[in-house]
């Protein structure tokens, strides 16, 4: 039980917190101001009581616990992984460049080498034409012939489709026989 | 951040930084200093090769090859990379059969390229690249050759100079379209000569082959039975054509001597034996001309194939005094028509006529049949005909061109008008090559004057001076003729002239027309005896190889 004179003194206390019927009033008022239109629609001309709030009690975190950690080994997966990526890179940098060219290179001297057949292909179909017609020609075939012992018909005989008779143009014997 | 991972950050910043100048540099050397370098890299690898056009094939009417282009090796040198000319020379003389101290002489020039030897074989060629001498080069060169070898050398013509281009013949009258556009190529080398890529290429258009309106048979056939006659008669030449009067193609058109088409260029040839007589030359047609004569006389009305004249043994004109041919049998008057004139070849009897036609009208005739012009003929230095101007005639000029004296012709323009004749008195514009064009046709004379023509011929053959042009199983038409040869400095020769004989076989539809003339035969010189069998044999020839059925039975 406290003291009659801590309990005047906490009635003193408490009497001081309550707030008289003006002061209900007047915050009444303050608030109804707060709530209208009226209040948000014209620059305020007088200080608003701040509302009343209630108090925060700060909750201090904890300090962590400290404990001695070992120590970390590398990440050698990461470091694989960086280094092929690196690689690769490089690869597509320098590497890739240089066996497109070597390709490109390659398919030239296909071609070239494919051209120079051609050309030779046509040299041998000009070649054959040459000699065929060199072996056709009529001297060489005439030569042959005589060579053979054959000569010129001395007797050709037609038909005239027409009469049905049988045209003898020279005698019968035959030049080289 | 821990210790290992800003390791890993350097060294991925390191690698990205090594990248972006890596990009960067390339960036420059692909970009930025790319025309530079190109040019450099030009200059020092870029090769431009020229792509030669293949040269045209010519054809004969049947498609055999009578030209065409083969590949073949040319050795060449750049002398002042030749390290042992002698040596050199030493190795290469075998080889190339040239003698050692005319290649040691081409070696030793200052100047950085010779050729050593041109289109050789191309095993040859490579024997002298097996040999790797320095300085010493093989590159390939087509060269033009002509299978048939002695074949229409005259005609053909050949190729050479620089630029390998037609000199003389067809080969110069259609070295447009023979020769075709050369191709440019850019390619990159590397040192020892290996084709990198290629920078552009240009392709080169290949020369459009001909095809000739000639069979190569007859034409064979035609020189043949040339030579033989120049043998036979002991001539100094002799010419032939054959034309098919319908279509103006040229079947035959032969020269002696004969040679090697690929010995055209040989320097012992004279420049005479390869001109092709037939288009070049002009010569007095003598009696093959009275045709002319007898022509103007119908195409007139002035006579009929039977009108009868009255001939002496001699007719005089001013002071020229003309005979007969074989005036010692003529006898002092002769009743002879027309057709008698011309299948006996009475000289009176054609300066008769003549003078009955008058100057103008025999002008008119002789322009009709374009003697004096060229034929356009589509093969290079055709010869016009030549005749004095009507206004220079004198008063025995009359008395000259009816017998072919006093004008000259060639060949072609004599074989052109008896074509006309052969063809109902259209000439068409003869000519060598197949589908190149319309030939230009024109009317000489009346189809009626035509077949009276060719009736007046055919007797010339059958029971005139031209029996010995008879073929077998053929009637013939055709005409003799025995010109004197003119003096440089005016008149005659006695005892040198042109045999000529040119006719139509079928006579009652030609198909061929064959000229044939002997130049100075010694053995015999009438063209009856000399230029009428070298019909015959062509004629019949020329027959069966065109499938022409007899039309006479024996």
């Amino acid at each position: 039980m406290p003291t009659p004179t801590r309990r005047a003194w906490m009635d003193a206390w408490e009497h001081d917190l309550t707030p008289t019927p003006a002061a209900r009033r007047s915050a009444a008022r303050v608030e109804a101001q707060m709530h209208s239109r009226r209040y948000y629609s014209r620059e305020a001309t007088a200080r608003v009581p701040e509302p009343v709030r209630e108090q925060q009690v700060e909750v201090r975190p904890t300090p962590p616990q400290l404990k001695v950690a070992a120590k970390r080994s590398p990440h050698w997966g990461m470091v694989i992984l960086t280094l092929m990526f690196a690689g690769i890179l490089l690869g597509a940098a320098v590497v890739a460049p240089v066996l497109v060219n070597s390709a490109a290179t390659g398919l030239e001297t296909e071609v070239g080498r494919l051209e120079m057949e051609q050309t030779a292909l046509t040299a041998d179909t000009a070649a054959l034409s040459a000699q065929i017609s060199a072996l056709s020609s009529p001297q060489r075939v005439a030569e042959q012939a005589m060579r053979l012992g054959l000569g010129p018909a001395q007797s050709i005989q037609h038909v005239e489709l027409a009469g049905g008779t049988a045209v003898t143009e020279g005698d019968t014997t035959v030049a080289g026989r | 951040m821990s210790r290992m991972n800003k390791r890993l950050a350097l060294f991925m910043g390191l690698a990205v930084l090594f990248l972006v100048a890596f990009m960067g540099r390339t960036f420059y050397v692909q970009v930025i200093a790319a025309p530079a370098l190109q040019d450099k890299v030009e200059g020092q690898s870029v090769r431009t090769i020229t792509l030669e056009a293949p040269r045209g094939v010519i054809y004969d009417r049947n498609g055999e090859i009578l030209a065409i282009s083969r590949p073949m090796a040319t050795v060449y040198a750049n002398p002042s990379q030749v390290e042992d000319p002698i040596e050199a020379a030493a190795l290469l003389a075998p080889v190339l059969g040239i003698a050692e101290g005319e290649l040691v002489e081409k070696l030793n020039g200052d100047t950085v390229f010779r050729y050593l030897a041109r289109r050789i074989d191309e095993a040859t060629g490579e024997k002298v690249a097996a040999l790797e001498l320095n300085g010493i080069g093989v590159c390939s060169e087509s060269k033009r050759v002509y299978p048939k070898g002695a074949l229409a050398p005259q005609l053909l013509g050949f190729v050479g100079g620089d630029h390998y281009e037609g000199l003389a013949g067809l080969e110069l009258a259609y070295d447009e379209a023979l020769s075709g556009l050369p191709g440019e190529s850019r390619v990159v080398k590397d040192q020892d000569g290996n084709r990198l890529s290629t920078v552009s290429v240009k392709e080169a258009v290949p020369g459009t082959p001909i095809h000739l309106t000639i069979d190569a048979e007859i034409q064979y056939e035609t020189e043949r039975v040339l030579a033989e006659a120049v043998e036979e008669f002991g001539a100094k030449k002799a010419c032939a054509v054959v034309i098919d009067p319908g279509t103006g193609e040229v079947l035959a058109m032969a020269n002696t001597p004969i040679f090697d088409t690929n010995r055209y260029s040989s320097a012992s040839l004279m420049e005479s034996d390869r001109r092709n007589m037939v288009v070049t030359d002009q010569y007095e047609p003598g009696s093959t001309f009275k045709m002319v004569a007898v022509a103007a006389a119908l195409e007139e009305g002035l006579v009929t194939p039977d009108t009868v004249f009255r001939l002496g043994k001699t007719i005089t004109v001013y002071d020229r005094v003309v005979h007969e041919a074989h005036d010692e049998t003529t006898p002092a008057v002769r009743e002879y028509t027309v057709t008698q004139i011309l299948s006996k070849s009475s000289n009176v009897g054609a300066v008769t006529l003549g003078m009955q036609v008058g100057k103008n009208k025999l002008v008119d005739m002789i322009l009709k049949f374009g003697f004096t012009n060229k034929l356009g003929i589509d093969f290079p230095s055709e010869a016009p005909g030549q005749m004095l101007p009507p206004k220079d005639w004198s008063g025995t000029t009359i008395a000259n061109v009816p017998m072919g004296q006093g004008i000259a012709v060639s060949p072609l323009q004599l074989a052109a008008a008896y074509a006309a004749i052969a063809n109902d008195g259209v000439m068409v514009q003869p000519h060598l090559v197949r589908d190149r064009g319309t030939p230009t046709t024109r009317q000489v004379v009346s189809k009626t004057v035509a077949a009276q023509l060719r009736d007046m011929l055919t007797v010339t053959v059958e029971d005139g001076t031209g029996k010995l042009a008879a073929v077998r199983g053929y009637s013939v038409a055709g005409k003799t003729g025995t010109a004197q040869k003119v003096k440089e400095e005016g008149g005659y020769y006695d005892d040198k002239v042109v045999a000529s004989f040119v006719g139509m076989v079928p006579a009652d539809a030609p198909r061929l027309v064959i000229l044939v003339t002997v130049d100075e035969p010694s053995t015999q010189q009438y063209g009856s005896a000399v230029a009428a069998p070298a019909f015959a044999k062509i004629a019949g020839f020329a027959l069966r190889r065109l499938g022409v059925a007899p039309t006479v039975a024996d």
